[in-house]
Protein backbone atom coordinates (compact mmCIF):
# COMPACT_ATOMS: atom_id res chain seq x y z
CA UNK A 1 0.00 0.00 0.00
CA UNK A 2 1.85 2.87 -1.32
CA UNK A 3 1.17 6.19 -0.06
CA UNK A 4 0.82 8.94 -2.02
CA UNK A 5 2.86 12.86 -1.15
CA UNK A 6 0.54 15.74 -1.05
CA UNK A 7 1.08 19.01 0.11
CA UNK A 8 -2.30 18.94 1.94
CA UNK A 9 -1.55 15.33 3.31
CA UNK A 10 1.94 17.38 5.24
CA UNK A 11 -0.50 20.00 6.40
CA UNK A 12 -2.56 16.79 7.88
CA UNK A 13 0.41 15.40 9.47
CA UNK A 14 1.66 18.82 11.21
CA UNK A 15 -1.53 19.83 12.49
CA UNK A 16 -2.11 15.84 14.04
CA UNK A 17 1.58 16.06 15.62
CA UNK A 18 1.42 19.33 16.87
CA UNK A 19 -2.31 19.10 18.33
CA UNK A 20 -1.12 15.41 19.69
CA UNK A 21 2.06 16.73 21.17
CA UNK A 22 0.74 19.64 23.13
CA UNK A 23 -1.67 17.16 24.78
CA UNK A 24 0.71 14.98 25.41
CA UNK A 25 2.94 17.32 27.00
CA UNK A 26 0.27 18.73 28.73
CA UNK A 27 0.44 15.94 30.84
CA UNK A 28 3.64 15.53 31.81
CA UNK A 29 4.60 19.66 31.83
CA UNK A 30 3.08 22.11 34.09
CA UNK A 31 5.33 25.05 33.08
CA UNK A 32 3.96 28.70 34.80
CA UNK A 33 3.45 30.80 31.43
CA UNK A 34 3.46 28.09 29.08
CA UNK A 35 -0.22 27.07 29.55
CA UNK A 36 -0.13 23.84 28.08
CA UNK A 37 -2.97 22.46 30.15
CA UNK A 38 -4.87 25.58 29.05
CA UNK A 39 -4.30 24.91 25.58
CA UNK A 40 -4.77 20.83 26.07
CA UNK A 41 -8.54 22.19 27.41
CA UNK A 42 -9.74 23.99 24.48
CA UNK A 43 -8.23 21.18 22.13
CA UNK A 44 -10.02 18.73 24.38
CA UNK A 45 -13.14 21.12 23.70
CA UNK A 46 -12.86 21.49 20.12
CA UNK A 47 -13.00 17.55 19.44
CA UNK A 48 -15.88 17.52 21.68
CA UNK A 49 -17.36 19.74 19.53
CA UNK A 50 -16.08 17.84 16.30
CA UNK A 51 -17.68 14.78 17.49
CA UNK A 52 -21.11 16.69 18.27
CA UNK A 53 -21.20 17.01 14.74
CA UNK A 54 -20.51 13.56 13.63
CA UNK A 55 -23.74 12.50 15.35
CA UNK A 56 -25.28 14.41 11.82
CA UNK A 57 -23.31 12.10 9.96
CA UNK A 58 -24.32 9.29 11.98
CA UNK A 59 -27.98 9.87 11.32
CA UNK A 60 -27.25 10.51 7.39
CA UNK A 61 -25.87 7.69 7.32
CA UNK A 62 -28.57 5.45 8.76
CA UNK A 63 -31.21 7.23 6.63
CA UNK A 64 -29.33 6.86 3.67
CA UNK A 65 -28.91 2.91 4.54
CA UNK A 66 -32.69 2.48 5.09
CA UNK A 67 -33.53 4.31 2.47
CA UNK A 68 -31.05 2.02 0.06
CA UNK A 69 -32.58 -0.99 1.95
CA UNK A 70 -36.15 0.32 1.41
CA UNK A 71 -35.64 0.77 -2.45
CA UNK A 72 -33.81 -2.84 -2.61
CA UNK A 73 -37.03 -4.67 -1.30
CA UNK A 74 -34.13 -5.88 1.81
CA UNK A 75 -36.24 -6.00 4.77
CA UNK A 76 -37.73 -2.75 4.10
CA UNK A 77 -40.70 -2.68 6.77
CA UNK A 78 -37.57 -2.54 9.36
CA UNK A 79 -36.18 -0.19 7.57
CA UNK A 80 -39.20 1.95 7.64
CA UNK A 81 -39.61 1.38 11.06
CA UNK A 82 -36.42 2.37 12.02
CA UNK A 83 -36.35 5.34 10.23
CA UNK A 84 -40.31 6.68 11.48
CA UNK A 85 -38.83 6.11 15.25
CA UNK A 86 -35.72 8.21 14.52
CA UNK A 87 -37.64 10.86 12.54
CA UNK A 88 -40.25 10.81 15.43
CA UNK A 89 -37.69 10.94 17.98
CA UNK A 90 -35.98 13.78 16.99
CA UNK A 91 -38.60 15.79 15.65
CA UNK A 92 -39.86 15.65 19.53
CA UNK A 93 -36.14 15.87 20.64
CA UNK A 94 -36.13 19.02 18.85
CA UNK A 95 -38.99 20.50 19.76
CA UNK A 96 -39.38 20.01 23.30
CA UNK A 97 -35.85 18.98 23.81
CA UNK A 98 -34.54 15.73 25.37
CA UNK A 99 -36.63 15.46 28.71
CA UNK A 100 -39.73 15.15 26.18
CA UNK A 101 -42.41 13.00 27.24
CA UNK A 102 -41.95 11.17 23.78
CA UNK A 103 -38.42 10.90 23.90
CA UNK A 104 -38.51 9.30 27.53
CA UNK A 105 -40.95 7.21 27.21
CA UNK A 106 -39.11 5.30 24.17
CA UNK A 107 -36.32 5.43 25.72
CA UNK A 108 -37.65 3.41 28.99
CA UNK A 109 -40.12 1.36 27.21
CA UNK A 110 -38.77 0.50 24.02
CA UNK A 111 -34.98 1.05 24.07
CA UNK A 112 -34.14 0.05 27.71
CA UNK A 113 -36.84 -3.55 27.44
CA UNK A 114 -35.27 -4.36 24.11
CA UNK A 115 -31.15 -3.65 25.02
CA UNK A 116 -32.61 -5.87 27.95
CA UNK A 117 -34.35 -8.56 26.11
CA UNK A 118 -31.09 -9.05 24.00
CA UNK A 119 -28.59 -9.61 26.78
CA UNK A 120 -30.45 -11.46 28.19
CA UNK A 121 -30.59 -13.95 25.24
CA UNK A 122 -26.57 -14.16 25.68
CA UNK A 123 -27.16 -16.89 28.56
CA UNK A 124 -28.06 -18.87 25.41
CA UNK A 125 -25.27 -18.01 23.19
CA UNK A 126 -22.85 -19.01 26.48
CA UNK A 127 -24.02 -22.20 26.65
CA UNK A 128 -23.77 -22.99 23.00
CA UNK A 129 -20.70 -21.40 22.84
CA UNK A 130 -19.29 -23.78 25.49
CA UNK A 131 -21.13 -26.69 23.88
CA UNK A 132 -18.68 -25.63 20.98
CA UNK A 133 -15.53 -25.13 22.69
CA UNK A 134 -16.02 -27.63 24.94
CA UNK A 135 -16.17 -30.65 22.88
CA UNK A 136 -12.84 -33.20 22.87
CA UNK A 137 -10.53 -32.54 19.80
CA UNK A 138 -7.34 -32.46 21.65
CA UNK A 139 -5.43 -32.35 24.28
CA UNK A 140 -5.76 -28.60 25.22
CA UNK A 141 -9.35 -28.87 24.52
CA UNK A 142 -9.90 -32.15 26.93
CA UNK A 143 -8.06 -29.43 29.60
CA UNK A 144 -10.33 -26.83 29.21
CA UNK A 145 -13.30 -28.87 29.59
CA UNK A 146 -11.70 -30.53 32.61
CA UNK A 147 -11.21 -27.48 34.52
CA UNK A 148 -14.23 -26.06 33.61
CA UNK A 149 -16.00 -28.62 34.83
CA UNK A 150 -14.35 -28.31 38.27
CA UNK A 151 -14.86 -24.88 38.16
CA UNK A 152 -18.40 -25.17 37.51
CA UNK A 153 -18.64 -27.75 39.89
CA UNK A 154 -16.97 -25.60 42.69
CA UNK A 155 -19.91 -23.26 42.63
CA UNK A 156 -22.37 -25.42 43.47
CA UNK A 157 -23.84 -24.80 47.30
CA UNK A 158 -23.99 -28.71 47.81
CA UNK A 159 -21.52 -30.22 50.66
CA UNK A 160 -19.77 -33.31 49.26
CA UNK A 161 -16.69 -35.08 50.75
CA UNK A 162 -14.08 -32.69 48.24
CA UNK A 163 -15.85 -29.11 48.13
CA UNK A 164 -13.76 -27.27 50.64
CA UNK A 165 -10.69 -28.88 48.41
CA UNK A 166 -12.82 -28.16 44.67
CA UNK A 167 -12.61 -24.46 46.53
CA UNK A 168 -9.02 -23.97 46.71
CA UNK A 169 -8.28 -25.35 43.46
CA UNK A 170 -11.15 -22.73 42.32
CA UNK A 171 -9.81 -20.13 43.89
CA UNK A 172 -5.74 -21.09 42.93
CA UNK A 173 -7.00 -21.17 39.25
CA UNK A 174 -8.25 -18.02 39.14
CA UNK A 175 -6.04 -15.98 41.44
CA UNK A 176 -2.66 -17.30 39.79
CA UNK A 177 -2.83 -18.89 36.12
CA UNK A 178 -6.18 -17.04 34.92
CA UNK A 179 -4.83 -13.85 36.51
CA UNK A 180 -1.50 -14.11 35.14
CA UNK A 181 -2.85 -15.04 31.49
CA UNK A 182 -5.41 -11.98 31.44
CA UNK A 183 -2.15 -9.85 33.07
CA UNK A 184 -0.17 -10.96 30.32
CA UNK A 185 -2.69 -9.92 27.58
CA UNK A 186 -3.04 -6.88 29.20
CA UNK A 187 0.53 -5.97 29.41
CA UNK A 188 1.11 -7.08 25.65
CA UNK A 189 -1.98 -4.88 24.93
CA UNK A 190 -0.35 -1.42 26.85
CA UNK A 191 2.48 -2.16 25.05
CA UNK A 192 0.78 -2.24 21.61
CA UNK A 193 -1.56 1.27 22.42
CA UNK A 194 1.94 2.91 22.97
CA UNK A 195 2.96 2.34 19.75
CA UNK A 196 -0.18 2.86 17.93
CA UNK A 197 -0.47 6.44 19.73
CA UNK A 198 3.14 6.97 18.65
CA UNK A 199 3.16 5.75 15.37
CA UNK A 200 0.07 8.42 15.06
CA UNK A 201 1.89 11.28 16.70
CA UNK A 202 4.64 10.87 14.53
CA UNK A 203 2.93 10.98 10.99
CA UNK A 204 3.24 7.05 9.86
CA UNK A 205 -0.12 6.45 10.15
CA UNK A 206 -2.63 9.07 9.36
CA UNK A 207 -6.46 7.38 9.51
CA UNK A 208 -7.31 10.66 7.72
CA UNK A 209 -7.44 11.62 4.09
CA UNK A 210 -4.16 12.25 2.08
CA UNK B 1 5.93 19.57 39.74
CA UNK B 2 5.54 16.04 37.99
CA UNK B 3 4.07 12.95 39.98
CA UNK B 4 5.76 9.52 40.21
CA UNK B 5 3.54 8.13 37.80
CA UNK B 6 4.13 10.67 35.29
CA UNK B 7 7.60 10.57 35.92
CA UNK B 8 7.14 6.94 34.61
CA UNK B 9 5.34 7.22 31.97
CA UNK B 10 7.85 10.05 30.66
CA UNK B 11 10.43 7.89 31.23
CA UNK B 12 9.01 4.61 29.43
CA UNK B 13 7.92 7.24 26.51
CA UNK B 14 11.41 8.32 26.52
CA UNK B 15 12.77 4.63 26.19
CA UNK B 16 10.13 3.54 23.87
CA UNK B 17 10.64 6.21 21.18
CA UNK B 18 14.43 6.12 20.08
CA UNK B 19 13.78 2.20 20.17
CA UNK B 20 11.06 2.56 17.92
CA UNK B 21 12.79 4.67 15.61
CA UNK B 22 16.01 2.80 15.42
CA UNK B 23 14.86 -0.35 14.89
CA UNK B 24 12.16 1.02 12.19
CA UNK B 25 15.41 2.30 10.65
CA UNK B 26 17.34 -0.94 10.42
CA UNK B 27 14.78 -2.64 8.83
CA UNK B 28 14.03 0.29 6.02
CA UNK B 29 18.12 -0.14 5.64
CA UNK B 30 17.43 -3.82 4.45
CA UNK B 31 17.61 -5.70 7.70
CA UNK B 32 15.44 -8.95 7.62
CA UNK B 33 13.00 -9.95 9.81
CA UNK B 34 11.17 -12.82 10.92
CA UNK B 35 8.23 -12.54 12.34
CA UNK B 36 6.11 -15.40 14.21
CA UNK B 37 3.14 -17.07 12.45
CA UNK B 38 -0.67 -15.32 13.21
CA UNK B 39 -2.92 -17.55 11.10
CA UNK B 40 -5.10 -15.07 11.37
CA UNK B 41 -3.43 -12.57 9.67
CA UNK B 42 -2.56 -15.34 6.86
CA UNK B 43 -6.37 -16.03 6.44
CA UNK B 44 -7.24 -12.65 5.91
CA UNK B 45 -6.39 -12.55 2.03
CA UNK B 46 -8.35 -15.72 1.46
CA UNK B 47 -11.52 -14.32 3.24
CA UNK B 48 -11.32 -11.46 0.48
CA UNK B 49 -11.26 -14.62 -2.24
CA UNK B 50 -13.30 -16.14 -1.30
CA UNK B 51 -15.96 -13.59 -1.57
CA UNK B 52 -14.73 -12.22 -4.67
CA UNK B 53 -15.34 -16.03 -6.59
CA UNK B 54 -19.01 -16.62 -4.67
CA UNK B 55 -20.30 -12.94 -5.37
CA UNK B 56 -21.14 -12.27 -1.69
CA UNK B 57 -19.97 -9.92 0.40
CA UNK B 58 -17.36 -9.62 3.47
CA UNK B 59 -18.16 -8.07 6.93
CA UNK B 60 -16.02 -5.53 8.70
CA UNK B 61 -17.00 -4.58 12.03
CA UNK B 62 -14.67 -2.11 13.63
CA UNK B 63 -16.52 -3.04 17.30
CA UNK B 64 -18.05 -1.43 19.70
CA UNK B 65 -15.51 1.28 20.53
CA UNK B 66 -14.60 4.41 19.04
CA UNK B 67 -11.95 7.45 18.28
CA UNK B 68 -11.63 10.11 20.74
CA UNK B 69 -12.32 7.46 24.24
CA UNK B 70 -10.20 4.78 25.66
CA UNK B 71 -10.10 2.43 22.94
CA UNK B 72 -9.34 4.89 20.26
CA UNK B 73 -5.95 2.35 19.52
CA UNK B 74 -7.99 -0.32 19.02
CA UNK B 75 -10.14 1.04 16.59
CA UNK B 76 -7.38 2.31 14.70
CA UNK B 77 -6.23 -1.26 14.68
CA UNK B 78 -9.32 -1.89 13.14
CA UNK B 79 -9.10 0.55 10.21
CA UNK B 80 -5.35 -0.33 9.27
CA UNK B 81 -6.78 -4.36 8.49
CA UNK B 82 -9.93 -2.49 6.67
CA UNK B 83 -7.21 -0.24 4.79
CA UNK B 84 -5.51 -3.40 3.52
CA UNK B 85 -8.91 -5.46 2.83
CA UNK B 86 -10.48 -1.97 0.92
CA UNK B 87 -7.58 -2.85 -1.43
CA UNK B 88 -7.85 -6.27 -1.88
CA UNK B 89 -11.94 -5.42 -2.06
CA UNK B 90 -11.68 -2.77 -4.69
CA UNK B 91 -8.99 -5.09 -6.38
CA UNK B 92 -11.52 -7.82 -6.64
CA UNK B 93 -14.74 -5.67 -7.09
CA UNK B 94 -16.16 -6.70 -4.10
CA UNK B 95 -17.43 -4.00 -1.94
CA UNK B 96 -17.44 -5.39 1.62
CA UNK B 97 -20.27 -4.38 4.40
CA UNK B 98 -18.23 -2.37 6.94
CA UNK B 99 -19.60 -1.70 10.35
CA UNK B 100 -18.91 1.26 13.13
CA UNK B 101 -20.51 2.05 16.54
CA UNK B 102 -19.26 5.36 16.30
CA UNK B 103 -20.34 7.96 14.77
CA UNK B 104 -16.76 9.64 14.98
CA UNK B 105 -15.67 6.47 13.49
CA UNK B 106 -17.80 6.90 10.53
CA UNK B 107 -16.50 9.01 8.58
CA UNK B 108 -13.08 7.87 9.58
CA UNK B 109 -13.73 4.53 8.20
CA UNK B 110 -16.33 5.99 4.83
CA UNK B 111 -12.70 7.72 4.22
CA UNK B 112 -10.16 4.85 4.68
CA UNK B 113 -12.32 2.50 2.61
CA UNK B 114 -12.58 5.41 -0.40
CA UNK B 115 -8.47 5.78 -0.18
CA UNK B 116 -8.19 1.50 -1.31
CA UNK B 117 -10.79 2.26 -3.91
CA UNK B 118 -8.90 5.61 -4.87
CA UNK B 119 -5.49 3.68 -4.97
CA UNK B 120 -6.67 1.02 -7.12
CA UNK B 121 -8.05 3.87 -9.58
CA UNK B 122 -11.85 2.20 -8.86
CA UNK B 123 -13.16 5.17 -7.01
CA UNK B 124 -16.42 4.68 -9.33
CA UNK B 125 -17.48 1.48 -7.75
CA UNK B 126 -16.71 3.04 -3.82
CA UNK B 127 -20.10 3.53 -2.24
CA UNK B 128 -20.51 5.63 1.08
CA UNK B 129 -22.95 3.30 1.99
CA UNK B 130 -20.92 0.39 2.46
CA UNK B 131 -19.76 1.79 6.06
CA UNK B 132 -22.92 1.51 8.27
CA UNK B 133 -23.34 3.53 11.36
CA UNK B 134 -25.59 0.68 13.27
CA UNK B 135 -26.16 2.52 17.18
CA UNK B 136 -24.28 3.99 19.38
CA UNK B 137 -24.54 1.61 21.78
CA UNK B 138 -22.81 -1.82 22.62
CA UNK B 139 -26.35 -4.00 22.37
CA UNK B 140 -27.89 -1.99 19.60
CA UNK B 141 -24.17 -2.72 17.42
CA UNK B 142 -24.62 -6.15 18.25
CA UNK B 143 -28.22 -6.30 17.20
CA UNK B 144 -27.38 -4.58 13.61
CA UNK B 145 -24.07 -7.18 13.23
CA UNK B 146 -26.56 -10.20 13.68
CA UNK B 147 -29.52 -8.56 11.08
CA UNK B 148 -26.01 -7.74 8.71
CA UNK B 149 -24.63 -11.71 9.16
CA UNK B 150 -28.16 -13.03 8.66
CA UNK B 151 -29.80 -10.44 5.65
CA UNK B 152 -26.84 -9.47 3.86
CA UNK B 153 -25.40 -12.37 1.99
CA UNK B 154 -22.41 -12.08 3.66
CA UNK B 155 -19.91 -15.29 3.51
CA UNK B 156 -17.26 -14.25 5.86
CA UNK B 157 -16.98 -12.33 8.95
CA UNK B 158 -14.29 -10.17 10.19
CA UNK B 159 -14.25 -7.84 13.66
CA UNK B 160 -11.46 -6.33 14.60
CA UNK B 161 -11.54 -3.57 17.77
CA UNK B 162 -12.99 -3.31 21.20
CA UNK B 163 -15.95 -5.28 22.12
CA UNK B 164 -17.53 -6.23 24.69
CA UNK B 165 -19.72 -9.12 25.69
CA UNK B 166 -22.15 -8.16 23.28
CA UNK B 167 -19.88 -9.41 20.97
CA UNK B 168 -21.16 -12.87 21.57
CA UNK B 169 -24.41 -12.39 20.07
CA UNK B 170 -22.85 -11.27 16.75
CA UNK B 171 -20.07 -13.97 16.94
CA UNK B 172 -22.58 -17.12 17.62
CA UNK B 173 -24.97 -15.61 14.47
CA UNK B 174 -21.48 -16.41 12.85
CA UNK B 175 -21.01 -19.62 13.59
CA UNK B 176 -24.60 -20.39 13.43
CA UNK B 177 -24.49 -19.75 9.46
CA UNK B 178 -21.27 -21.40 9.09
CA UNK B 179 -19.65 -17.90 7.82
CA UNK B 180 -15.44 -17.58 8.17
CA UNK B 181 -14.85 -16.13 11.59
CA UNK B 182 -11.83 -13.59 11.64
CA UNK B 183 -12.30 -11.78 15.36
CA UNK B 184 -9.50 -10.16 17.05
CA UNK B 185 -9.96 -8.02 20.40
CA UNK B 186 -8.25 -6.00 23.09
CA UNK B 187 -10.98 -6.64 25.55
CA UNK B 188 -9.42 -9.53 27.46
CA UNK B 189 -13.01 -10.05 29.17
CA UNK B 190 -14.62 -10.66 25.41
CA UNK B 191 -11.23 -13.41 24.53
CA UNK B 192 -13.30 -16.41 25.32
CA UNK B 193 -16.06 -15.89 23.45
CA UNK B 194 -13.77 -15.14 20.39
CA UNK B 195 -12.30 -18.61 21.23
CA UNK B 196 -15.53 -20.20 21.08
CA UNK B 197 -16.95 -18.28 17.94
CA UNK B 198 -13.87 -17.40 15.65
CA UNK B 199 -12.25 -19.88 13.56
CA UNK B 200 -9.19 -17.71 13.67
CA UNK B 201 -8.54 -15.18 16.66
CA UNK B 202 -6.12 -12.44 17.10
CA UNK B 203 -5.67 -12.33 20.98
CA UNK B 204 -4.67 -8.70 22.54
CA UNK B 205 -1.80 -6.98 21.51
CA UNK B 206 -1.57 -9.00 17.98
CA UNK B 207 -4.97 -6.60 17.24
CA UNK B 208 -1.76 -3.79 16.29
CA UNK B 209 0.01 -5.99 14.57
CA UNK B 210 -1.83 -6.04 11.21
CA UNK B 211 0.74 -3.29 9.72
CA UNK B 212 3.55 -5.24 9.94
CA UNK B 213 1.93 -8.53 8.84
CA UNK B 214 0.09 -7.64 6.32
CA UNK B 215 1.13 -4.25 4.61
CA UNK B 216 4.91 -4.88 5.99
CA UNK B 217 5.32 -1.58 6.69
CA UNK B 218 8.79 -0.95 8.22
CA UNK B 219 7.57 0.91 10.47
CA UNK B 220 5.40 -1.18 11.44
CA UNK B 221 7.72 -3.98 11.78
CA UNK B 222 10.33 -1.77 14.10
CA UNK B 223 7.73 -1.12 16.22
CA UNK B 224 6.88 -4.89 17.11
CA UNK B 225 10.99 -4.99 17.93
CA UNK B 226 10.54 -2.12 20.43
CA UNK B 227 7.27 -3.59 21.48
CA UNK B 228 9.60 -7.08 22.17
CA UNK B 229 12.47 -5.45 24.00
CA UNK B 230 10.03 -3.10 25.90
CA UNK B 231 8.59 -6.68 26.96
CA UNK B 232 11.73 -7.88 27.78
CA UNK B 233 12.55 -4.85 29.60
CA UNK B 234 8.96 -5.18 31.73
CA UNK B 235 9.74 -8.83 32.46
CA UNK B 236 13.09 -7.94 34.09
CA UNK B 237 11.69 -5.21 35.97
CA UNK B 238 9.04 -7.60 37.25
CA UNK B 239 11.77 -10.85 38.25
CA UNK B 240 13.84 -7.73 40.25
CA UNK B 241 10.84 -6.53 41.58
CA UNK B 242 10.17 -10.73 43.03
CA UNK B 243 13.35 -11.19 43.97
CA UNK B 244 13.63 -7.85 45.61
CA UNK B 245 10.37 -8.43 47.74
CA UNK B 246 11.42 -12.36 48.09
CA UNK B 247 14.94 -11.25 49.56
CA UNK B 248 14.50 -8.28 51.24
Amino acid sequence: MKRRFSVLSSVYVVIAGAVGIIVLLGFFVDVEGLHLQDFQTILLDWAITVAAFAFLLGAVNVARVNLMRIRQRKGGLYSLVTLTAMLLVLAFGLTDGPQSMVVQWTFDWVLVPLQATLFSLMAFFVVIAAWRVFRLRSLKSALLLLVGVLILVSQVPLKFPWAEDLASFKNWILAVPATAGARGIILGVALGIVTTGLRLLLGIDRPYSG
Amino acid sequence: MITETQAVALVFLLLFLPLMLFFASRVRGGHKVTLRRIPAFEALPDLIGRAAESGQALHIGLGSGGVGGEDTASALAGLTVLGYLADQAAVFDCPPVVTVADMALLPVAQDVLRNGYLRQNRLRSYRPTAVRFLGPSPAVYAAGVMDVLEHEGIIANTMIGAMGDEYLLAGETGAKHGLNQIVGTSTVGTLPFVFATADKALIGEEIFAGGAYLLRLPEHIGCLLAQDWMRLLLVGFILAGVLWQTVF
